[in-house]
């Protein structure tokens, strides 16, 4: 098998990681530039990827597939479709802002630091990119172990406590998904040919799990997700470990590793087990709601402004949860371009936050003051990124939540009303943040605070355009997806007879009634949408 | 001639015994070792009297392997109870108890 | 028609040219750029009005696709606007409007540091507003919604180092954005109903998707007034828009007065067809408007400040709209937006030139005798303030008539009555405003600079020219502007153009067709008005009628508790759920998650005693475990 651009994807970072560990420690200039050009040219190759995938085509493209450990059934196999091409864009998106940011935060051990992070970047590529259940489980882990030494080598005080919890939370999860990874591979006896770990391969036969059995596969799987992303209430390493990560770590942490929860649980859970996860389609929407509503009041109570932005991130994470379990095709599809804003947005947002911290060391936003005054560049692009937050139309943030809350409405009224009131919750948050930090008087002991350098506008611009381009232009993302969306959601109605891979894809219709035809009783609407998946059980 | 399997495996259980209750009751460090030694050897035999037994030769490879373990294990082990003379003037097992938990 | 899309274009690229590059050419140059675009988007929006006039008038409803905005599972949203004779005259009012008060701004912020930003705001505010009336459906209407909403806070917050103003800012927004629930969750149900949320197809399809008083038909409705009451501070939403008046006052006449404040009445407009499957829901906009409107003008009797009084009145005219449209009268309730748009827009440009007579101050008490020194602010003023009370031949008398026959015509007197008796408070609050300000001999307190807006220097003298001539245009606007609807007897201009768009879907408005006793309807509310003046007079003028309740005003000046109310009832509750849930979080949530920890922990605290340390210990137990384990394989 020649390398194709996938492993090429993954190669590059960790070349990059072996020259930086080849060189001397003290060149640190160099050091990031090594750093630098590597995630750059991970970046050109992913948007060529990206630009080069076909929209329309449910299956996998760019496929690579070899043996690897053909005993017992593990394969090398990457592969993109509509679920992970923008999130392997999204990932090689952020590396090269995350480490430019890094400049005022990271002034020690920049050597290790450089590697880490090149590491971190191959696991999280790995992630999106694996199609075996194996080969996946090794770069879920791959991405764990550089997260916690950067949490635990450069993060605040508070680190190490921090650094454990995120990481004993994570392996607890992991241990559970190792268990269900092996169950399903010894369940998988019975296909015709043979056990295997490939995913693809998995799915062209009925698993033949049902009952109890898929119920704690299901939820083995998901646990793991769901402390990644984190729900709620699996969400208590987040505030600790966002608040003691460096700036710019968060960014990472919030901005990406969430998502792979978000990414696995579309990947794995629902074509895996669609029996479950219908059948906790309402417990999980629940928890979702629970989620926004709770991390975002918790957020209007919070001083630190990172804890602040934390509970906020988990808020609309759980816009994201919300989408994927109303089991709509608008839904998943809001889920899977909110997964994308959320990198943008939160991000952006951790890394302003970043320089804000790097140029005053105050966390607590109480110790700030009237600092758009000071700073009106700095100031004009945080309040672009809090309305693309909270959702306002024309930026980015506003087509995920509506996209979300609008298929959700089909399919859960009540979960989707109540989520709604979440707008008006972000609102009274990051408003008050903003508040507090850059309206009312001017501090005087924070008179020549510094705007934005030319370096660190080439940081934020990017983010801004992509927030405006997403807002107005979403698309391309949308068509990326919309095929591999529309097949997964069959596989999830279906039931226990699955079709094979190669006559799925169908009309988005097979799966949620949308519009009722032209004369139906708008009365049909309101009664809830009959033959949805949920009520087909 | 030969002599008759069971004798082998008695000697060896006899050899074994011995190594496990010196190890149990003795508390110089060098005689526990030397017992442990002992029961290491009487493993061997045994598996000797199997391999000759079944015609085979794994139990004879598997000595081998037995016999470098043993050997690396000589050489830490006795660096180390010399390490503790050095230090504490003793070699006495219920002295040392630096593992405690 | 595709040009029509330079109308919301024009100012956007003003906005940007100002807010990126806008620090660097200067005020002159910012203040081209900022008028002339919106200017500019005048005259297209002529350009378009003309056109659209060539039409039959069937024919005057052109969508404009400009592309697809995003598509995905079975719905599909375009960006699309929606061209006819109703969002033409919206046009026209926001660009013309806009555009005096964009020009009276240039004098009114001459002397602010943040001039750029101020018109780069102003410039954003007008393209949403733009958008908004232009939309072709529900959700790039809710694009303009949005960004009007994000440009008052950012505007009423525009001196956002006085804490007054930064907290206005963010109570406008979140009491909007509570509205605002209302409005998405409308839309969802209109793609849950039609699949769509297109005006043309639900216009066209009303009828057909929705049975007449039925419960889809209903919520739709309702929801969406929901989101309109928060936009043109109905009741129970008022409460952002009093406070709104921190923002600079061409802010004030502009985004709270004139354009983004009717935004809700524009929109139930807009959806009409859809408000006539719903009976009900009508009725409920109907007796909000109504009850908004007596209980704004009361409020507004009591209120020390000038432009408080304002935003008050404005609350209460907008409720006049909401019961114009709530009886069915969309061409009324059009007229009086529009009106209300001039002689508004008109009295705040005053109050505007009073401030920068008085170095910002807004508090009546600190002022009085004005009439002398600003002989023209208060001509312009108190041609504002009978248009407001309903004086023929101020346009304002037109409108509010209109609206007030069809209250009459509509099945319900009691709606008449309202609005009669809150006609009639107009009066004697508007009376009172102008007598305070205008005519009672000066304190000799007022010449204390205030902070913040536009700088006050030695005596009150009058505004320059480039803030005197829009004031004036608006006067003239106020008392000719009533030829649009002058016919009672028959729809009158405004009314017969909006006809072919306010009339799809449904039968004729009710408030176009001639009534008998038309005079004397007429007769009744001018008597109203004119006793309203009356009283006012007496009260504060030669101080004849006297006679105090503090009961009725400590109920007046608490804006009979309505705020106070929400408060106890909703922002206090949410802020301790808030604080519990923190403190739920910390020691609940995490407290269960670290008590595992500890318990695993003190279980291996436990085993490590175990761990004794002694050689033979460990060998006897390791004997111990291998007979065990030899016994349990030889016995089984």
């Amino acid at each position: 098998m020649t390398p194709g651009p996938l492993t090429l994807l993954l190669a590059i970072p960790l070349a990059g990681a072996a020259a930086a560990a080849a060189m001397d420690a003290r060149e640190e200039r160099r050091l990031r530039a090594i750093g630098l050009v590597a995630m750059l040219l991970t970046f050109l190759l992913a948007a060529w990827v990206w630009l080069r995938f076909a929209p329309g085509v449910a299956g996998l493209q760019f496929e690579e597939r070899a043996p690897w450990v053909p005993a017992v059934g593990m394969t090398y196999h990457l592969g993109v479709d509509g679920l992970s091409v923008s999130l392997t864009a999204l990932v090689a998106f952020l590396f090269p802002i995350a480490l430019g940011a890094s400049a005022g935060q990271i002034h020690d051990r920049v050597k290790p630091f450089v590697v880490t992070l090149l590491l971190l970047e191959t696991g999280l590529l790995g992630t999106f990119l694996a199609q075996d259940l194996v080969l996946f489980y090794v770069f879920w882990e791959a991405m764990l172990v550089p997260m916690y030494f950067l949490i635990a080598l450069w993060g605040g005080p508070g680190r190490m406590r921090a650094a454990i919890k995120f990481f004993l939370y994570t392996m607890a999860g992991s241990v559970l998904m190792l268990l269900a990874i092996i169950a399903v591979y010894l369940n998988a006896a019975r296909l015709p040919g043979g056990s295997t770990f490939d995913l693809p391969v998995l799915l062209t036969h009925p698993l033949g799990v049902t009952g109890s059995t898929e119920t704690l596969l299901f939820l083995a799987f998901a646990v793991a997700f769901a402390i990644k992303m984190p729900v709620w209430p699996l969400h208590t390493w987040l505030p600790d470990a966002y608040a003691a990560c460096p700036p710019v770590v968060t960014v990472l942490l919030a901005g990406l590793m969430a998502k792979a929860g978000a990414y696995g649980l579309l990947r794995f859970c629902l074509p895996l087990f669609p029996d479950a996860s219908r059948a906790f389609g309402p417990l999980l929407s629940g928890l979702a709601v629970v989620g926004i509503l709770y991390g975002g009041a918790i957020a209007w109570t919070q001083r630190d402004m990172r804890r602040l932005l934390a509970y906020g991130s988990m808020s609309h994470m759980g816009f994201i949860l919300l989408g994927i379990f109303a089991l709509d095709a608008t839904a998943v599809q809001g889920s899977l371009i909110q997964m994308i804003n959320h990198g943008i947005s939160t991000g952006a947002l951790f890394v302003l936050a970043g320089l804000l911290l790097d140029r005053t060391g105050r966390a607590r936003t109480d110790e700030y003051g009237g600092i758009a005054s000071l700073v009106p560049a700095f100031s004009a692009v945080t309040l672009i990124v809090v309305m693309s937050s909270l959702a306002l139309p024309a930026t980015n943030g506003f087509i995920g939540e509506f996209l979300i809350l609008l298929g959700t409405f089909e399919t859960r009224p009540a979960a989707a009303v109540i989520a709604t009131l979440g707008v008006v919750v972000a609102v009274a948050y990051l408003l008050a943040f903003v508040g507090r930090v850059f309206h009312g008087p001017v501090r005087e002991d924070l008179r020549g605070l510094a705007d934005l350098t030319p370096r660190e506008r080439a940081l934020v611009v990017p983010l801004v355009l992509v927030i405006f381009w997403t807002g107005l232009y979403p698309q391309p993302l949308l068509d990326r997806s919309a095929a591999t969306v529309n097949a997964l959601l069959n596989r999830v109605a279906g039931t226990t007879a699955v079709q094979p891979q190669a006559s799925r894809g169908g009309p988005p219709r097979a799966v949620t009634p949308g519009s009722p035809p032209a004369g139906a009783s708008p009365t049909a609407f309101a009664a809830g949408q009959g033959g949805t998946p949920r009520k087909g059980r | 001639m030969s002599v008759p399997a069971p004798l082998y495996l008695s000697l060896s259980a006899v050899l074994f015994t011995l190594g496990t209750v010196g190890v149990l009751v003795r508390r110089s460090a060098l005689i526990v070792f030397m017992s442990v030694e002992l029961m290491l050897n009487a493993v061997n035999l045994s598996l000797v009297t199997f391999a000759r037994l079944r015609g085979g030769v794994d139990g004879q490879v598997v000595v081998f392997f037995v016999l470098v373990v043993a050997a690396a294990e000589v050489v830490i082990g006795l660096a180390i109870i010399v390490n503790i003379f050095r230090t504490r003037d003793t070699v006495d097992v219920d002295d040392v108890d630096l593992l405690r938990g | 028609m595709t040009y029509a899309v330079w109308i919301p274009l024009l100012p956007l690229l003003g906005w940007v040219a100002n807010g990126v590059a806008g620090g660097r050419w200067g005020r002159r140059g910012v203040a081209v750029v900022a008028c002339g675009t919106v200017v500019a988007a005048f005259a297209v929006g002529l350009a378009v009005l003309a056109s659209l006039s060539s039409l039959p008038a069937g024919a005057r409803h052109v969508e404009v696709d400009l592309y697809r905005w995003m598509a995905a599972g079975p719905i599909t949203v375009p960006l699309r606007l929606l061209v006819d004779p109703l969002s033409a005259v919206m046009v026209l009012v926001v660009t013309g409007v806009g555009a005096l008060i964009h020009i009276y701004s240039v004098g009114y912020m001459a002397d602010d540091d943040a001039f750029a930003r101020y018109f780069a705001y102003l410039n954003l505010f007008t393209a949403s507003m733009l958008t908004l009336v232009l939309a072709g459906n529900l959700v790039v209407m809710f694009i303009g919604w949005e960004g009007v909403g994000l440009c008052s806070y950012l505007l009423i917050a525009f001196w956002f180092t006085r804490p007054a103003a930064a907290a206005a800012g963010v109570k406008a927004f979140i009491v909007t954005r509570l509205g605002d629930v209302g409005f998405l969750l409308g839309i969802f149900l209109a793609f849950g109903v039609w699949g769509t949320a297109d005006f043309g197809v639900m216009t066209r399809d009303a009828a057909a998707h929705l049975p007449l008083g039925g419960a889809a038909a209903t919520a739709l409705c309702l929801l969406l007034f929901l989101g309109a009451c928060g936009k043109s501070a109905q009741l129970p939403l008022y409460m952002w828009l009093p406070d709104a008046m921190e923002g600079p006052t061409p802010v004030s006449a502009l985004i709270h007065a004139a354009t983004m404040v009717t935004a809700g009445v524009f929109m139930i407009v807009r959806m009409h067809a859809v408000y006539l499957r719903a009976p009900l829901a009508m009725d409920v906009v109907a007796v909000t408007g109504a009850v908004t409107a007596i209980f704004a003008a009361a409020s507004a009797l009591v209120e020390p400040d000038l432009k408080r009084v304002l935003a008050y009145s404005t609350i209460s005219q907008l409720g006049y709209m909401f019961l114009a449209v709530g009886v069915g009268a969309w061409g009324a309730g059009i007229f009086h937006l529009t009106s209300h748009a001039f002689f508004k827009a008109l009295l705040f440009l005053a109050a505007g030139s009073v401030m920068h007579a008085l170095g910002g101050t807004t508090d009546m008490r600190r002022m009085g005798g004005l009439a002398r020194s600003l002989p023209w602010t208060a001509a312009t003023f108190g041609a504002g303030a009978l248009a407001l009370a309903g004086i023929p031949p101020f346009v304002g008398f037109f409108s509010k008539d209109q609206i007030l026959s069809a209250g009459f015509r509509h099945h319900d007197v009691i709606l008449w009555i309202i609005g009669l008796a809150a006609a009639g408070l107009t009066a004697v609050y508007i009376v009172r405003a102008f007598v305070l300000t205008f005519l009672t001999a000066a304190p000799g307190v007022m010449r204390t600079p205030g902070n913040g807006d536009a700088g006050g220097h030695g005596a009150p003298h009058e505004a320059p020219p480039i803030m005197g001539i829009p004031t004036l245009v608006l006067a003239v606007l106020t008392l000719v502007g009533g030829a649009l609807g002058v016919s009672f007897v028959h729809p009158g201009v405004l009314a017969r153009f909006l006809l072919p768009a306010v009339t799809e879907g449904g039968p004729a408005p009710a408030g176009s067709e001639a009534g008998a006793g038309e005079g004397v309807l007429v007769s009744v509310s001018v008597a109203v008005a004119l006793a309203g003046i009356l009283a006012g007079w007496l009260i504060y003028r030669t101080g004849t009628l006297r006679g105090r309740s503090d009961a009725v005003r400590a109920l007046l000046s608490r804006q009979f508790y309505v705020e106070d109310f929400f408060n106890t009832l909703v922002t206090t509750p949410g802020r301790g759920l808030a604080w519990a849930f923190d403190l739920f979080d910390r020691d609940g949530v995490d407290g269960a998650v670290m008590a595992i920890g500890r318990m695993i922990g003190r279980g291996g605290g436990w085993l490590r005693r175990v761990q004794s340390g002694y050689l033979r210990q460990y060998a006897a137990i390791l004997l111990i475990g291998v007979i065990v384990l030899l016994a349990y394989w030889v016995s089984r």
